[in-house]
């Protein structure tokens, strides 16, 4: 038996050396920027990938503005990293790769800060024609080049249950709530009312986690600096908040998307025994209104209102993108201005223009729930301010028990700043996130193990990063 | 004789009581599985329930209105799955068959070599495949996923263990001497003595295919008109954004649907236990 | 003369049938293989570009240093060994049971049917299911303290080692019982009853006759379940993966398998595909390493015999 194992090695190591001279897979990465000419299309056909369908919605309607164009649509989810795991080794490999594909926020600077997206500065005077918010703008640039471009913005706030303020605070006015939680510290001693007044049935919030895109936000430095691991201050205070939060039984221990985290929204959540509780509170951004609390809260419609986060944040948020070996280098661009940087897209979008029957218009062949309804936040700020009146009266309004979402996004979207932003956010992010998580449960002792895990994790999906 | 009775009831009942709390433990998680695929959203986060709810047709409405094209996927799924079982069980009894009976040149390190590559982890291979077919223009063709099922190393392991047990030399010398070529003998006798372990590996592999996303993933995952099941079941969980789990479970129900008859029609084949050793001693 | 040539001729159809085999695999599986095996001695990085500079054996090293792999290798041990034994017991005693000449049961084709039925569904399908089951606020948390009162207070399963562990190796027994037992029984029918008749004459008893007679002539197929077995459980991946809801198995990485870290370096942020396949040859290895063994141990007494005629042929 030893024998046929040698054989079996010794013919590997001539088949590779053979093939380490037959197949160069070499890929040079080409610098993309300099001079901005691309090469000419080569036809009318723009092919897209996304992890939604989302993107089909936009396609659909630029190709019903230019019916010459044929669009070639995939589309592979993001939920286990599938997309972002099929896309990159794609575009690294180069060839027969999409002309235009879509970025969520949590792997958009992967791609960006990647040699495989197209320069897209020719597109930048338009930024300034539409008032594009800084944030935006600033999430896809790199080295100097525009690299990706959004349609949205996506701010993140508080939604809180109405009824339960009045019956904890005396009101539910938003600007007094506001008050209530206008820094950490406060937003717990609110916590510990809502608890000794609800006889501890209700909770601030469904768990720590959902403060914590708030602190990192807040951070002074990010999680990578001069290629080393750095754990800014801010996130050893979450710890001790969280620990607070756990102890202090201001949490409902129920973990963000879980049915129960649904079932808080809609007032229907019972716990293991047997009793009803509630949630008082849950931090989403923008799309987090319709596309979560609205879909999913019918029983408390108009219970909601909405006010700042006690720490500002911004999460998740579309962004598209061209590759550096498109096709069709020109039309992937102009559809991407048309998407982004167009103002009646933009206030379409916004508006619920793009509905079931108008998409169906253009092709009937599309499924029959794809259009958006009204509401999505836009990046513009020029639309912004033109259609914030718009939404009085709308569902989302009344949802909010006569709240105007738009307002309040409008006035947090300008000072939103992406800076600390980086590639590796998301994957480090998630590592604090489990390793605070074991703490507060027990399965960790000490915050010394938890700093040990938390290392220990980044030194595997980091290897080459310094972590003392 | 009576306990001899005894003996025989308190055997079958400790039997039949075990194999009724297995069946439980298996069937339990899928009938709430099938369940759920009949309740609303709501009804599913408020809790469990063995009783089917009316909502079918909803969540159904739910699956299409996300332009989830479950027809198209079965259809993939099904060519694919097909295709690979055939082939992999065909030419593995084929491979398995010519080393058990002949001996030729090399057919110890052939073997060897075979068994080496099922020891092959499928994983970082995934990566280098995908890299090779793009280089050759094979991605986002059918031909990447099926032509590969020729080679099936592990199913040649198992036939060739099979055969060892199952396979009597005497009856191919024995049809030898009627006059029957190579070709003749191995479709003619062996792959008859060898219904039960074929169909074993035919639902295994059918299964296997039927169930595979990572493979599907990187070869078809660029052509939308290819995805197979899971594929579109992935997008329908990314698409319902975890808020229609009445679609999602309605989705996940009809993926199992076809594996759960493919099982029934072949596993009669095992059941029938054909007693082999065709010569007695 | 005439025996020597027809001899020949038939063993050259042994050529012919392996043939369809070769080719395919040397079209579509040995580049990648051969190129994997390639990558484990490079500093290959997706991003940065393919295959990078050649480094030796440096890939290796680091790993074995890192106690993170470590503890990766350790945990699928645990996990496979945890899963496997138990389901290893289950699938003999239910193949025992199903291919009994003496007690027939009734029903067996409708149970294996049954218990061949976890393993038709997705590991995605069934991580949802359990991770469902087991929240804080869950089914299984409710029955427990609300209904029975078997628990004072609800325990967040997912958020303990021992839990997740537990519920890895029950979920990957609960998965592959059936089709073990099936293998197992396809291998007993192909028993031929005379032996258990002339045993059955001369008095034995059944257990006797299971450990007397079944087990040694399973012994092929036995081995053909250890080793897939095996090789399945050193890439043990998805229901870790998809149960504890994180890439690298949290709680504090409590199951986390060799499989998941390498998939973590092969994907972003590390992009390290040499890294990666260092991985994949290290598991390779080692399931060659302990396949080595196995067949050793579980060489049939024909192959032992002819191993001592070959001996005796050589020599005298």
């Amino acid at each position: 038996m030893k024998n046929k194992f040698k054989k079996l090695f010794l013919s590997f190591l001539a088949a590779t050396s053979l093939f380490l001279v037959a197949c160069g897979t070499g890929v040079n990465p080409a610098t993309s920027g300099g001079i901005e000419v691309f090469p000419e299309d080569q036809d009318r056909i723009l092919r897209i990938a996304s992890f939604t369908n989302e993107a089909l919605v936009l396609a659909t309607a630029f190709a019903g503005e230019n019916p010459d164009i044929e669009i070639d649509f995939t589309e592979i989810t993001m939920q286990g990293g599938e997309y972002q795991n099929w896309l990159m080794p794609l575009l690294a490999l180069g060839g027969d790769v999409p002309d235009v594909i879509f970025l969520e926020a949590e792997f958009i600077r992967q791609f960006v800060e990647s040699p495989f997206l197209g320069n897209m500065n020719s597109l930048l005077p338009y930024v300034d024609y539409v008032d594009t918010f800084p944030f935006v703008v600033e999430a896809g640039m790199h080295n100097g080049e525009a690299r990706a471009f959004s349609f949205q913005a996506t701010p993140g706030v508080m939604y809180f249950r109405r009824s339960m303020a009045r019956e904890y605070f005396g009101t539910d006015d938003p600007s007094f709530i506001q008050e209530l939680f206008s820094t950490p510290e406060s937003t717990l001693d609110a916590g510990r009312v809502i608890r000794d007044a609800s006889g501890g049935t209700t909770f601030l919030v469904s768990s720590a986690n959902e403060f914590f895109r708030g602190f990192a936000a807040g951070r002074r430095d990010p999680w990578v600096v001069d290629n080393t691991l750095t754990i800014d201050p801010l996130m050893m205070y979450f710890i001790d908040f969280a620990r607070i939060l756990n102890e202090e039984n201001l949490q409902a221990q129920v973990d963000q998307w879980s049915g129960e985290w649904f079932q808080g929204m809609d007032d229907n959540l019972i716990n293991a025994h047997g009793q009803p509780i509630r949630i008082f509170s849950y931090l989403l951004p923008t799309w987090g209104l319709t596309y979560v609390l609205m879909d999913n809260a019918p029983s408390t419609f108009g219970d909601f209102g909405v006010i700042e986060s006690p720490l500002p944040y911004h999460w998740g948020g579309t962004w598209i993108a061209v590759t550096r070996d498109a096709r069709n280098p020109n039309l992937a661009r102009e559809f991407v201005r048309w998407a982004t940087l167009n103002e009646v897209t933009l206030e379409r979008w916004a508006t619920g223009y793009f509905s079931n029957e108008f998409l169906r218009a253009i092709d009937p062949s599309l499924p029959s729930d794809l259009g958006r309804g009204p509401g999505d936040f836009v990046s513009s700020r020029n639309v912004v301010n033109r259609i914030s009146n718009y939404f009085e009266d709308t569902d989302a309004y009344n949802f909010l028990g006569g709240q105007n979402p738009y307002e309040i996004f409008g006035q947090l979207a300008p000072n939103v700043s992406l800076r600390l932003m980086q590639g590796t956010d998301a994957a480090i992010g998630d590592e604090w996130q489990d390793a605070v998580g074991a703490y507060l449960e027990g399965q960790i002792g000490s915050v010394q193990e938890l700093l040990q895990s938390f290392r220990n994790a980044v030194r595997v999906i980091l290897p080459d990063l310094n972590i003392n | 004789m009576d306990s001899y009775r005894i003996k025989q009831f308190s055997y079958k009942f400790i039997c039949y009581t075990f194999l009724i709390i297995l069946f439980l433990i298996c069937v339990l998680p899928i009938y709430m599985l099938l369940i759920n695929a009949t309740r609303t959203t709501e009804a599913i986060n408020a809790g469990f329930s063995l009783i089917p709810g009316t909502n079918i047709i909803n969540n159904w409405n739910i699956i299409q209105g996300f332009g989830i094209n479950i027809p198209l996927g079965l259809r993939n799924s099904l060519i694919i799955a097909i295709s690979t079982t055939f082939l992999s069980v065909y030419f593995s009894l084929l491979t398995a068959y010519a080393i058990n009976i002949y001996d030729f040149k090399f057919k110890k390190a052939f073997y060897g070599f075979i068994l080496a590559m099922t020891l092959v982890p499928m994983n970082l291979y995934l990566i280098g495949f995908f890299q090779y077919m793009h280089h050759l223009g094979m991605l986002n063709s059918l031909t990447p996923m099926i032509l590969p099922s020729i080679a099936a190393p592990g199913t040649v392991f198992f036939f060739k263990q099979y055969l060892d047990s199952a396979l009597v030399p005497e009856l191919i010398q024995a049809a030898r001497i009627d006059g029957a070529t190579e070709f003749e003998i191995f479709n003619k006798i062996v792959l008859p003595i060898s219904k039960p372990g074929a169909f074993t590996m035919a639902i295994f592999a059918f299964v296997g295919s039927w169930n595979a996303f990572m493979g599907p993933l990187f070869i078809i995952g660029g052509n939308i008109n290819l995805h197979t099941l899971p594929l579109i079941m992935q997008r329908l969980q990314g698409d319902a954004f975890r808020t229609d789990f009445g679609a999602i479970y309605l989705g996940m129900a009809i993926s199992l649907i076809p594996i759960i008859i493919v099982y029934s029609i072949f596993s009669k084949y095992i059941v029938s236990g054909i007693t082999l050793g065709s010569v007695k001693e | 003369m005439n025996t020597k040539n027809k001899k020949l001729v038939k063993d050259y159809w042994g050529y012919i049938f392996i043939a369809p085999f070769i080719i395919i695999f040397i079209i579509f599986a040995l580049y990648p293989i051969a190129n994997t095996f390639f990558l484990s001695f490079t500093n290959a990085n997706i991003i940065h570009g393919m295959p990078g500079n050649i480094i030796g054996f440096n890939n290796f090293i680091s790993l074995f240093n890192d106690p993170m792999f470590i503890r990766a290798l350790q945990n699928t041990w645990l996990l496979w060994l945890g899963n496997f034994i138990p389901q290893m017991i289950l699938a003999l005693v239910l193949a025992a049971m199903f291919s009994s000449t003496t007690f027939k049961l009734k029903g067996t084709g409708f149970f294996k049917a049954i218990y061949y039925l976890p393993n038709l569904l997705m590991p995605v399908t069934v991580a949802a299911l359990f991770q469902h089951y087991l929240t804080l606020h869950g089914p299984i948390n409710s029955f427990l303290v609300g209904t029975t009162g078997l628990m004072s207070e609800p325990r967040n399963f997912l958020q303990f080692a021992t839990d997740t562990r537990f519920t890895v190796m029950f979920i990957q027994t609960w998965m592959w019982f059936g089709q073990t037992a099936i293998v197992l029984v396809s291998g007993m029918t192909s028993i031929s009853p005379s032996y258990y008749e002339s045993a059955m004459v001369d008095g034995a008893s059944q257990t006797r006759m299971f450990f007397k007679i079944t087990l040694p002539l399973l012994k092929p197929v036995l081995l053909f379940v250890l080793v897939t077995s095996l090789v399945g459980g050193m890439q043990m991946f998805d229901i870790p993966l998809l149960l504890s809801d994180g890439p690298l198995g949290p709680p504090d990485m409590s199951v986390l398998t060799m499989n998941m870290f390498m998939r973590a370096r092969m994907n972003h942020p590390a992009n390290a595909i040499g890294s990666a396949a260092a991985v994949s040859v290290i598991l390779f290895f080692i399931s060659s390493f302990v396949a080595l063994i196995l067949f050793r141990v579980f060489r049939t007494d024909e192959q032992k015999q002819q191993k001592k005629q070959r001996r005796v042929e050589t020599n005298g």
